[in-house]
């Protein structure tokens, strides 16, 4: 079953078009990396499977149904790159709020606590932390209810190397459908096996990682054959 | 240095918003200027009241503009690598700033020309020049020594109310000292500013005003939205964001107890009362402090939205839930917070400037923030620009101001106001509750915002 589902979407801001029939699709429980230039339109196809921009053409699904039902939220988790928390509320009020606004168990405030590292902070507005704890405390209210699919823009920006490998173990070992959005080729190896890689709103190619590097000459790096792609795009 | 000059205007106001704001300050110039031979004399006094009253705003909040008004985040990154010295940097930080604020106060030039006559406009540069001085000289103070100047400075500033001659403000009451104090006391600052300002310093501060660790958490136990939306906001209120008063703007942000600005409200309440008993006919400044608590409404629905995280709003709501529940615990927030002054104007017998407080201000907070959201938007990390269309705007906000100043001039009798106060409630849901309900409103605004932000 497809989770995740964009036909021919189109979307354009005044002249600029960000998304040309735009198609791809992601099975239940896929790891999918979306690579792509600056302006490639990336966090565009993010933001409208949020539910946040409608396209102007086409059809988007999430598991059937449309983004930004409601249904759709309660399922859906979605991390925007810089996100930044309420600034005014504490961590803990902040994941307080949203646990609550979703009907988290209050259990699951404690756990994000201790698994991100955030207890120490607990008690300071979200405003005051460093880019790197903000970070984490985004992915922390991002991923707090479980989320069956989860889209994930940059997630590892401003993390230090210990907290990005203790990122990455959380999202490995959780079963959810993925789609994350990065520049960086070394977190889509290690957090998802597929790739779909986009090109002034267009997908220019689709598949495994391993397909992906098979494309390359002996002892090519990866980013070498990301980059001679979308070159050639 | 000419070039560094231009460099900094053009890039806080485009050259088209700067024809927009001096074709507008010449014709309201010259309509005032033919007006002010003509209007009674208790016209010219109301814009004096008004000139004074802005004036010192407008310099009362230029301390605060740390970073956010004299240079932006992109000066302190690039602008100091340039290979020029210090001294011209800072003159041409402080100079451009200068023009800046001539550009923005000329659109008064029609009240201070309605107060002074042709003179008024004489007014302009001193205190635009202080306006661009004062943050490169308390820069580097703590909010409270700048408060502690503010007041200091605000107190002789309005002093010329009182015909207190050596006021800078005093040329609105007809002392000529007025204009000799404000230009000394305006080139003073500067010399001061360009002496002790550095610009390496400046670059390297950091705009903090308090440490962040709170000490009493707020519990969200409900699962309603609408109820956890309203115990976010009516628990802690975030004083500042945008303060952007005809103008006027500045960037503060501050998390503060909802009940410790409602026991400000209420003691200034009780103060007022005191005041106002022992004077016959206190109309006139029930207005004024009617006007205050507009100002301060003001103040909270500039300050909406900015630090909303709306990708996380958006995550658990849809975006017409998200609008309803917030706007309505906002206008709530400010509703409790003046309720003080709604019991005063009731004990006092005006019912009128009770209903002012209590319910129009409050249904006006809707109005205003639904507009700012969508045609004004303006986030924390963002510098402030302005446009032709943001000026429309903020022009469209005092829309909702104008049956508030029909009130002042409204009997008490209650049986004669009933009627009037009824077409006034009327009115006040007719432009705030359209934006409580409409789905595509925020839908389309919701859009816009993440699309101009990410």
């Amino acid at each position: 079953m497809e989770c995740i589902s964009l036909k021919n979407v189109v979307k354009r801001f005044g002249l600029v078009i960000a998304l040309n029939n735009l198609s791809f699709s992601i099975p239940c429980g896929g790891r999918f990396a979306l690579l792509g230039p600056n302006g490639a339109g990336k966090s565009t196809t993010m933001k409208i499977l949020a539910g946040l921009l409608k396209p102007d053409y086409g059809e988007v699904e999430i598991m059937g149904m449309k983004p930004g039902m409601k249904e759709v939220k309660k399922i859906l988790g979605y991390l925007p790159e810089d996100p930044m928390p309420y600034r005014i509320l504490t961590v803990r009020e902040n994941l307080k709020y949203i646990a609550s606004l979703r009907g988290v168990p209050k259990e699951k405030v404690e756990e994000m606590l201790d698994i991100l590292d955030l207890r120490q902070y607990e008690k300071i507005q979200a405003g005051k932390l460093s880019r790197g704890n903000q970070q984490k405390l985004s992915l922390a209210l991002v991923l707090i209810h479980n989320p069956e699919i989860v889209l994930l823009d940059e997630p590892l920006n401003y993390l230090d190397i210990p907290t990005q490998e203790k990122v990455i173990g959380i999202l490995k070992g959780m079963k959810s459908t993925f789609l994350i959005s990065t520049h960086i080729m070394s977190i889509a190896t290690r957090l998802t096996d597929h790739v779909i890689m986009i090109s002034k709103g267009t997908v220019i190619w689709q598949g495994s990682i391993e397909e992906l590097k098979a494309l390359g000459k002996e002892d090519e790096p990866i980013e070498s054959v990301v980059a001679r792609m979308m070159d050639n795009a | 240095m000419l070039e560094l000059i231009k460099f900094v205007i053009f890039s806080r106001v485009p050259k088209r918003s700067i024809i927009f704001y001096i074709s507008f300050a010449i014709l309201f110039g010259y309509i005032g200027y033919i007006s002010y031979y003509e209007a009674p004399y208790y016209v010219n006094e109301e814009f004096r009241y008004l000139s004074v009253f802005y004036l010192t705003i407008m310099i009362a909040v230029s301390p605060f503009n740390t970073r956010f008004g004299l240079a932006s985040k992109s000066d302190s990154d690039f602008m100091a690598l340039l290979p020029f010295d210090d001294d011209k940097i800072i003159a041409s930080l402080i100079l451009g700033s200068f023009i800046v604020n001539v550009i923005f106060l000329s659109i008064f030039m029609y009240w201070f020309i309605e107060a002074l006559g042709i003179a008024g406009a004489t007014t302009i540069p001193a205190f635009a020049l202080l306006s661009s001085s004062l943050p490169a000289v308390l820069y580097n103070l703590n909010n409270r020594r700048k408060i502690l100047i503010d007041l200091v400075m605000v107190t002789w500033f309005i002093s010329a109310i009182f015909n207190f001659q050596l006021s800078p403000l005093s040329m609105f009451y007809g002392y000529f000292e007025g204009y000799v104090i404000s230009y000394a006391f305006a080139f003073v600052t500067f010399s001061i500013a360009l002496k002790k300002f550095n610009f390496s310093s400046y670059s390297n501060f950091t705009v903090s005003s308090e440490k962040g660790e709170v000490k009493e958490e707020i519990s969200f136990k409900s699962s309603n939205p609408l109820v956890l939306t309203l115990t976010r906001n009516l628990r802690i209120l975030e004083v500042g964001g945008r303060v952007n008063w005809m103008g006027v703007s500045t960037f503060v942000s501050r998390r503060v107890e909802l009940w410790k600005v409602m026991l400000g409200s209420s003691i200034s309440a009780i103060i007022l009362y005191f005041i106002l008993s022992r004077i016959n006919d206190g109309s006139f400044l029930v207005f004024y402090v009617l006007f205050g608590g507009w100002f301060f409404m003001i103040m909270i629905a500039s300050a909406a939205f900015i630090t909303e995280p709306i990708w996380l709003d958006m995550n658990v709501m849809t975006p017409e839930e998200f609008a309803r529940y917030y706007l309505t615990s906002k206008a709530l927030s400010i509703a409790i917070i003046l309720s003080p002054f709604a019991i005063l104007s009731l004990i006092l017998g005006y019912l009128g400037d009770a209903l002012g407080f209590i319910v129009f201000i409050p249904l006006s907070s809707i109005f205003i923030m639904s507009l700012y959201a969508r045609y004004y938007q303006q986030r924390y990390n963002m510098p402030i620009n302005v446009s032709p269309i943001r000026l429309l705007v903020s022009l469209l906000t005092s829309i909702p101001l104008i049956p508030l100043i029909i009130l002042s001039f409204l009997p008490a009798y209650l049986i004669l106001c009933l009627p009037i106060m009824f077409s006034f409630i009327v009115f006040y849901l007719t432009i705030s509750l359209p934006f409580i309900f409409s789905k595509s409103y925020w839908e389309s605004t919701i859009e816009k915002i993440v699309t101009s932000v990410t």
